[in-house]
């Protein structure tokens, strides 16, 4: 037999196997069988989801990633509740990350606030506090706005929500 | 909570009605049953179009409601029965369907149906009440959305705030739709929005595969799709990832089944999807080059009829969102391309190697993905072994394109860390690559069931199951084709 029919009839050979049906099979079974294995874990994941989903309140579900970044929950809730939708706002944190770290916010809460904030509080825009009719304190240094500051809520670490003057 | 699913639902129809006006004027209807199979991918279309226009309407200025999304939505499919009619396209006659015939295999592809459809009745429970907790969700992708439907456009102020304010605007424009006819901005319904997308991902699959493959080789990748861990834990974060790869999956199968059908009704779909494609991510670009280029080289043999098409129709996509660029450019926001030049890329040339690990270190993931990407690539790689180069070229080469130009993007933003974690975009990237091996596998694995090598542009041999369709669909596919051919 010359090289060549040789490679011929190897060639076929690997044609005929790969030809069968057996691999398609196969794969198709270890898909389904990927698929199986998997069910009871996503089953109950779902469930896990789904239960906590429920537990939660209109306002939780609104505000749901704000755990995720640490931000106070009481703080979020009560601005939704005491700001009108068509107003500005302004959200004042400490100085910089080294001085939150003191109040014990974390850095990722630092980033994250403004951010978080505005998205809550959607339609209500984020302004200057030159601007603004309210005025979100995280922590931060109330005496630049106290002569003009109507203190609507406060928590004892340093949470503000008021309303400003012009 | 009750008025806003409602209001979505309703949505939701809407969608399917103007993508249900644009198949009819692109292929017509014979039977209901062909409505019924098609359903899926008509959704994603009318989602595309219409989510492709609100874009367009938003740049130029205009507000969107409700009377808006309701005038679109029938509007295109007004527009689409009427191009219909003029081009003598038939309309559904009859239910059309056959009687079902049990064999061992139509057990197995039920058991793939059944898990899928408790699967996705389980993820409705969890998406119903879905709170919004993804950082780019919360930072720019949903109080874009807001802006939208509390200003009544895009508010260039609010813009320029955010993190990504040049960023693609389908889904922002979709999410604002959707609070329309919701009746309030209820995020955590929003969720509700992306498991319609993936049930339209499984009607559209399955109803673009289903004439040329068996339900055997279909179902157990639909199931295994709605069970990727990856998937099931993102796919209600609101963000642009799982919508826009579901549109450059569905699209390439279009594409894929273009190239074996040569049905020109599915080079319609294909060129909407990446219309959406690129009007969702800017990641979108990147992925229809990398289809456009594989789909070149798989149809190098008919070179002159098919890469006008494919080239084409993508400029097409691309022009359609051309008036966003000008719009973001105009107004000077940050560019949406990673920050690197070309002298910088040299400088961290060592990222290179790790960035092209980790790229498919993430790609082939069982604990993200299970087993989708490895079963496409042995089945194409075997496919080519039949001598059989089109659809395996295809996937192939897109897959391959992809990761390179994944790896560009980890290589190219240095502040980005080489690692699997969440902290780059790389997880999320590689999901369409995903869902594309997910839509290939089965129609690769077809072509290994045939009982001789075939060649490139024809299909259906060795599915004796689904003969007389296939024979209907090549003698329409062929007429229809007489008519489309170039000069």
């Amino acid at each position: 037999m010359s090289e060549s029919t040789a490679a011929s009839a190897a060639r076929n050979r690997w044609s005929r196997l790969l030809a069968l049906p057996t691999l398609a099979a196969v794969l198709a079974t270890a898909a389904a069988n990927s698929a199986v294995v998997q069910l009871p874990t996503a089953l109950k994941n779902f469930d896990d989801r789904a239960t906590f989903n429920s537990s939660q309140s209109a306002v939780g579900r609104e505000i749901a990633g704000a755990d995720a970044m640490d931000i106070d929950n009481v703080f979020l809730e009560k601005a939704l509740e005491l700001l009108p939708s068509n107003t500005t706002y302004a959200i004042r944190q400490p100085q910089s990350i080294a001085v939150a770290k003191s109040y014990g916010i974390s850095p990722t809460t630092y980033n994250a606030l403004p951010g978080f904030v505005q998205n809550v509080l959607l339609p209500r825009r984020q302004v200057d506090p030159d601007a603004a009719r309210y005025l979100l304190c995280y922590a931060c240094d109330t005496d630049p706005y106290d002569k003009r500051m109507r203190r609507l809520w406060q928590d004892p670490h340093g949470l503000v929500i008021g309303e400003l003057t012009r | 909570m009750a008025r806003s699913l409602a209001g979505l639902c309703a949505a939701q129809a809407l969608f399917l009605v103007a993508g249900l006006g644009v198949l009819w004027a692109l292929r017509g209807w014979r039977t209901w049953a062909d409505v019924f199979r098609l359903a899926g991918v008509a959704y994603l279309v009318g989602v595309a179009l219409v989510a492709v226009e609100a874009t367009l309407v938003l740049v130029a200025g205009a507000r969107i409601g409700t009377p808006f999304v309701v005038a679109l939505s029938l509007g295109s499919a007004a527009v689409g029965a009427a191009v219909a009619l003029l081009r003598r396209r038939p309309a559904p006659r009859g239910l059309g369907l056959e009687r079902p015939r049990f064999e061992p295999s139509s057990l197995a592809a039920l058991s793939g149906a059944l898990i899928t459809a408790v699967v996705l009745a389980a993820f409705f429970r969890t998406a119903r009440l879905q709170g919004n907790v993804a950082y780019d969700a919360w930072a720019f992708w949903v109080p874009k959305a807001k802006a939208i439907y509390f200003f009544g456009g895009l508010d260039e102020q609010l813009f320029r705030t955010l993190p990504g304010p040049s960023y693609p605007l389908l889904v922002p424009a979709l999410q604002a739709m959707d609070f329309h006819l919701m009746g309030s901005a209820d995020t955590a319904t929003l969720a509700v929005q992306y498991w319609f997308l993936l049930v339209g991902f499984v009607l559209a699959m399955w109803g673009l595969l289903r004439p040329l493959v068996p339900a055997v080789l279909i179902w157990p990748f639909l199931a295994l799709v709605t069970l990727m861990p990856e998937l099931d834990k993102r796919m209600l974060n609101a963000q642009a990832d799982w919508p826009l790869d579901i549109f450059f999956a569905i699209a390439a199968l279009c594409l894929a089944c273009w190239l074996t059908t040569r049905e020109p009704w599915l080079l319609g779909c294909y060129a909407l999807l990446l219309a959406a494609v690129m009007a969702t991510k800017r990641e979108g670009q990147l992925l229809t080059a990398c289809v456009v280029a594989a789909g070149l080289a798989a149809t190098w043999r008919s070179a002159r009829s098919a890469w006008l098409w494919i080239v084409g129709l993508a400029a097409l996509a691309y022009a359609v969102n051309l008036p966003w660029r000008i719009w973001w450019t105009s107004r000077h926001l940050l560019p949406d391309t990673p920050d690197s030049g070309v002298g910088k890329l040299s400088a961290t040339a060592s990222r290179v190697a790790p960035a092209f690990r980790i790229v498919l270190e993430l790609l082939f993931s069982y604990d993200l993905w299970l087993v989708a990407t490895p079963i496409a690539v042995a089945a194409a790689v075997a496919v080519v072994f039949r001598r059989e180069y089109g659809l395996a070229t295809l996937y192939l080469m897109t897959s391959a394109l992809a990761v390179v130009g994944f790896t560009w993007i980890l290589w190219s933003i240095p502040s980005l860390p080489l690692d699997t974690s969440q902290l780059t975009p790389i997880p999320r990237a590689v999901g369409s690559v995903v869902l594309l091996s997910i839509v290939f596998a089965p129609l690769l694995l077809s072509r290994l069931r045939a009982g001789e090598p075939a060649g490139p542009m024809t299909s259906g041999r060795g599915e004796q199951i689904m003969a007389a369709t296939w024979e209907e669909s090549i003698s329409g596919a062929r007429a229809s084709w007489r008519r489309w051919r170039l000069p």
